[in-house]
């Protein structure tokens, strides 16, 4: 009874030990992560451009498909949702406003986040962490070259471009998703429900969305490069770090966004 | 990197950009750049609710938003500012080509003219969050915001307010407890106290249990007599009925004797006969009558000549021997019996 509480213990201090070399690791790359970045501002010609249109290319166009589709559904559902309970109360005139506001604010940088998540930010750990493993930073280091200025700070930049961009494409196609359920649904014409999208939405709202963007760029790359620096030496490693990676990255989203979110209604209150 | 993928990026980004500014313009950002004007007004009551981007709707058209809200050095008066998009009111002319907005000295004359002819500002609420927004109508028969505007520095065209619908309630209902704190509760409450203890007095005195006992031998007595009444009805009196019946039946049987007997009688008389023989004793008599005036009229007659001839013989007796003088004529004095 006393030795299984003593190994709880044990093992809970370990966990505690382990979040704290996690963290300071974290913060450490972080640290290392800006330095680059500020060391290419200053000299951009040390940023490796090639591989910079690679990634710019990987993160962009490659995962606009899946964007447009997931975007599309997701405004889809939640027209179809919505619609079915204002219906009951005649207030379908306020439905282009839910779904603009809602895409906009929310579900649109959401959605294209967790999608590059998926994509970009898992295979930024694996490709790191196999470089790790076959010891390619290692060698990097060896030859005078820091790791995250040669592999992080092209993926850093081509994730800032790219996911905004995408963001601006997921939102205009998730609320055509609403639309399309609207107008079948309640036989909505495209002038009305752009007009009453104007009269609901603020600008400010679509600026909201593609500022969140920009944070979970930021998010997803460094975690993605951060858990493929910690990849272990084992065999399993790569996919270990790929799925913290992801899980991860998805939490630190949301919990930016939530933090973003609470943020920009103070932030709009001062405003009035 | 491959010239292909060059061309797929280029392609993204270009729609990308292309899908940011047909957003930005959909959700009506280069709002921002068309022209606007500003109109203030003043309250003097609570704008709980209102606040900077509150909507401002002239006739419920939306047409712009409350841009600053402050309070006047005395602490009573809120000054509202509104910010108005020229876009929504048309040109001069109202044809439906002329979609052209008005100018900014174009607004204020009309909003000049408008306040003239009763514009007003009041504040409605937006929903049931409480939030309100700033409704301009026409209301010259509502009586006017008691601000004096020229007391403070307004360089927009002011609009009179209103109070809102909730202070006019809030009006009615502190008045209507004022009336209802003004009733004398206590006084109403004395009086039916005294009312209630007269009465009780009056239930419990001698009299009243006097009066009870009489009232109770009244309707003994009131039962008695109907309950003879009944038996009365039931026995006698039908007997005196019957009769009564009887004997109305003998007599009315004599009177339509009676009444043949007569009718017999006045058919058999000749009315037809004796009436003509009336008729002509009255054509005689009509007859005779005139006769008797003619008659009459020249006894008259002779009557008066009669009493002429005593007259006269009575002036002059001697006529009676010589007989009628004959008369005089004088010409220079004719006289008014000269005719005679």
């Amino acid at each position: 009874m006393i030795k299984k509480l003593v190994d709880r213990l044990i093992h809970c201090g370990e966990t505690i030990y382990q979040l704290k070399e996690e963290t300071v690791s974290l913060i450490a790359f972080l640290g290392d992560m800006a330095a680059a970045i500020w060391e290419c501002i200053l000299h951009p010609k040390r940023l490796r451009w090639k591989d910079f249109l690679f990634y710019m290319n990987n993160c962009g166009p490659d995962g606009l498909p899946i964007t447009i589709m997931i975007n599309a559904l997701m405004g889809v559902v939640l027209a179809y949702q919505a619609e079915v309970q204002s219906h009951k109360y005649g207030a379908d005139n306020f439905l282009p406003m839910v779904i603009g506001c809602t895409i906009l604010r929310e579900l649109g940088p959401l959605m294209v986040a967790i999608v590059a998540t998926g994509r970009n930010g898992s295979a930024f750990a694996a490709e790191i962490g196999t470089m790790k493993i076959s010891e390619e930073l290692d060698a990097l280091r060896t030859m005078g070259i820091r790791p995250a200025r040669f592999l992080v700070v092209p993926k850093m930049w081509a994730m800032l471009l790219m996911l905004p961009l995408l963001t601006v494409i997921g939102d205009c196609v998730g609320c055509a998703g609403g639309y399309l359920v609207l107008s079948s649904e309640i036989g909505m014409p495209l002038d009305v429900f752009l007009r009453l999208t104007r009269q609901g939405v603020a600008v400010k709202y679509f600026f909201e969305g593609i500022l969140k963007s920009f944070v979970f760029a930021g998010i997803i790359t460094t975690v993605g490069c951060w858990r493929g620096f910690r990849t272990g030496n084992d065999a399993i490693a790569v996919g270990r770090s790929t799925t913290s990676a992801v899980v991860i990255s998805i939490l630190f989203i949301v919990l930016a966004d939530t933090f973003l979110a609470k943020m920009f209604t103070v932030f709009y209150g001062w405003q009035g | 990197m491959t010239d292909n993928s060059k061309f797929k990026l280029g392609l993204f980004i270009i729609i990308a950009v292309v899908v940011f500014f047909a957003g930005l313009m959909i959700l009506g950002s280069f709002e921002q750049f068309k022209e606007k004007a500003y109109v203030t007004t003043l309250f003097s009551e609570s704008v709980q609710g209102l606040s900077v981007g509150s909507s401002v709707k002239y006739m419920g058209v939306p047409v712009g938003t409350v841009r600053d809200i402050s309070i006047y050095p005395n602490g009573s008066v809120i000054r509202i500012d509104m910010e108005i998009k020229l876009a929504s009111f048309r040109g001069k002319t109202a044809a439906p080509d002329d979609v052209n907005s008005i100018t900014v000295e174009e607004f204020q004359n009309r909003i000049a003219q408008a306040v003239d002819r009763g514009l007003r500002c009041r504040m409605e609420l937006e929903g049931i969050t409480g939030s309100k927004y700033i409704e301009l109508n026409y209301d010259p028969e509502a009586p006017a915001s008691a601000i004096d505007a020229s007391q403070y520095a307004i360089d927009n065209p002011y609009v009179p307010s209103l109070p809102s619908l909730i202070s006019d309630l809030r009006g009615s209902v502190t008045s209507i407890l004022a009336k209802l704190e003004s009733i004398d509760y206590k006084g109403i409450s004395d009086r039916a106290n005294d009312t209630l203890d007269t009465l009780n007095s009056r239930l419990s005195s001698p009299k009243f249990d006097e009066t009870l006992d009489n009232a109770n031998s009244m309707i003994t007595s009131a039962r008695k007599s109907i309950e003879n009444l009944e038996k009365l009805t039931d026995a006698d009196v039908r007997g005196q009925l019957e009769n009564l019946t009887a004997n109305a039946k003998v007599a009315i049987a004599a009177v339509e004797s009676l009444a043949k007997t007569v009718e017999q009688e006045i058919k058999s008389a000749e009315f037809e006969q004796i009436a003509d023989n009336v008729r002509a004793v009255l054509a005689n008599a009509v007859r005779a009558s005139r006769t008797l005036d003619e008659t009459l009229f020249n006894v008259n007659n002779g009557v008066d000549a009669l009493i002429e001839l005593i007259q006269y013989i009575d002036s002059d007796p001697s006529s009676i021997i010589q007989g009628k003088k004959k008369r005089r004529i004088d010409i220079e004095d004719p006289g008014p019996a000269g005719g005679r």
